[in-house]
């Protein structure tokens, strides 16, 4: 027995890389002489004191959030795949040089399209100021896409989920949102659109100015909305219609974290919860269907559970894979 | 706010769709580890962080032809070794792990530095800070990281033995410098 070899099982076993003998190995030199189990005793618990000290990340994060910012206003290019037949390549890269010059003069004159898609996540919000000076606010679990030449012949976004637009004004070009198969179009005013593709109904609440809203390919049964008006697209029967709303700016209310039920079902609830705060909620019989009525101002989830717990004598959990479960008497 | 807990890979997933809360997630639960790893080759605090900070970058812009990743803990090491490679050559600055900085005891002033500030240093932190930087490096890559020789190998493109060797050092020098908290028996 040598104190190297010692020192060499240990180190295997301690890293998980020993084999099942060299195991049984380490274990005669324990038993064999007490100055190897003292060794032992000691580097093991060297070992498993844990360092504990985790760094701050927030510096690199920072960085990395202003420069993805930065490029998200940039086209994301597509990577394309290339004949790799070498000597063809040759053949025509001389002709290449040539005519890329000249082609690099065209390309600057007419500009490759993409799209561009900026996506608000569940649990996040997010604002953008497109080119032409439109204001946009960007609701959890929404997406908005357009088209590098935005702004040029037309201005038209394709949304999915809500935001709040305050657009700027232009009276050549329209500005033009389209969701699943519902068109909103305005010269320059500030509204809210709620177009969520889980959702039956579309929304669509009037600020400021005038906009009008056409369901696909009906251009002339558009209705126009004017300040303080609702409108309501059914996605299934393709209706469009209208309501005065008393406080209308309850509907752009989320741009400042606000919350606000107005008699709306606990399975409503639910869906604005998990999208604003990233959770999964699974509501128990019974209470799905109760009404809840209630305004929250930048209050923690836990807070706002507590309130709807409260109010129908129910009660909720957290289990281990974090979803939050409410069970009560229901309504 | 507590919220579903994701694994590395669906972190990846949730980054090939664009998620930048994805993205910062997953700095946030190795950032750590990457520092302590590129500062080794680096032996700056803020070119380690550019390391870091370009390897986040990269698996950004790249985030549509992400390979598909059973370990992602050593994808972001070996992207982040490439990245501070790159950095040093850039830096013209020592060569790493040259065979005579072995048995140099390790500066490990920066580290310390950042660690002490935040008041959570603890004793095996500045033990493992006193061993050479190479047997510093296996060390963290092992214990901490849960790393496999054959994966340390890999990373450092150093032989299995290298590491074993290694480790035996390192597994001795833990023994010789920690405090013996037991009293003889």
């Amino acid at each position: 027995m040598q104190e190297e070899e010692f020192w060499t099982l240990l180190s295997l076993y301690l890293s998980k890389e020993a084999s099942l003998e060299q195991n049984e190995r380490l274990t005669q030199y324990l038993e064999a002489d007490e100055k190897y189990r003292h060794y032992f005793d000691k580097t093991i618990e060297a070992w498993n004191t844990k360092p504990s000290s985790v760094l701050d990340h927030s510096d690199v994060a920072g960085r990395i959030r202003s420069a993805i910012d930065k490029s998200e206003s940039t086209p994301i290019y597509e990577i394309e795949t290339r004949n790799t037949n070498r000597i063809a390549y040759r053949l025509v890269a001389a002709l290449l040089l040539l005519v890329s010059i000249g082609f690099l003069i065209w390309s600057s004159l007419s500009v490759k399209i993409k799209t561009i898609e900026v996506t608000a996540d569940r649990g996040q919000y997010k604002e953008l100021i497109m080119s032409d000076g439109t204001k946009v606010w960007l609701n959890a679990g929404s997406h908005l896409r357009y088209k590098t030449d935005f702004g040029k012949q037309a201005r038209l976004v394709d949304l999915s989920g809500e935001a709040f637009f305050d657009v700027s004004r232009n009276e050549q070009i329209p500005f033009i949102i389209k969701t699943d198969s519902l068109y909103t179009q305005v010269l320059g005013t500030s509204f809210n659109v709620k177009a969520y593709p889980t959702e039956k109904i579309h929304h669509v609440s009037v600020l400021e100015g005038s906009v009008k809203i056409y369901a696909q390919d009906e251009m002339s049964k558009a209705i126009h909305l004017s300040p303080g008006e609702r409108g309501r697209y059914d996605k299934v029967t393709n209706r469009l219609s209208k309501e005065m709303v008393e406080d209308i700016s309850n509907d752009t209310a989320w741009r400042k974290g606000i919350l606000i039920f107005d008699n709306i079902t606990l399975e409503e609830v639910k869906t604005i919860l998990e999208r604003k705060f990233n959770v999964k909620i699974i509501l128990e019989e019974g209470v799905s269907r109760c009404l809840i009525k209630g305004r929250f101002e930048e209050s923690a989830l836990p807070a706002i559970l507590n309130m709807i717990c409260t109010s129908l004598d129910a009660k909720y959990t957290v289990d281990q894979q974090k979803t939050i479960h409410i069970a009560g008497p229901g309504c | 706010m507590n919220s579903v807990k994701d694994t590395d890979v669906d972190l990846i997933e949730s980054i090939r769709d664009s998620s930048d809360s994805a993205l910062e997630k997953l700095l946030k639960r190795h950032y750590t580890s990457l520092y302590h790893f590129s500062f080794q080759f680096l032996k700056s605090k803020d070119l380690a962080d550019e390391a870091v900070f370009e390897t986040f970058i990269a698996i950004w812009e790249h985030r549509k032809s992400l390979p598909r990743l059973s370990n992602v803990k050593a994808y972001l090491f070996k992207t982040t070794k490439y990245k501070a490679l790159n950095i040093l050559k850039k830096e013209q600055g020592a060569i790493f792990l040259s065979k005579d900085d072995e048995n140099q005891p390790c500066a490990a002033s920066d580290i310390e530095r950042k660690v002490i500030a935040q008041e959570t240093f603890s004793a095996i932190d500045r033990v493992i800070a006193k061993m050479p930087k190479q047997r510093q490096l296996i060390f963290r890559l092992n214990r901490i990281e849960g790393l496999k020789y054959k994966e340390i190998a890999d990373l450092l493109d150093i032989s299995i033995n290298t590491v074993q060797n290694q480790m035996v050092n390192a597994v001795k020098f833990l023994h010789d410098n920690c405090p013996d908290h037991r009293q003889h028996r």
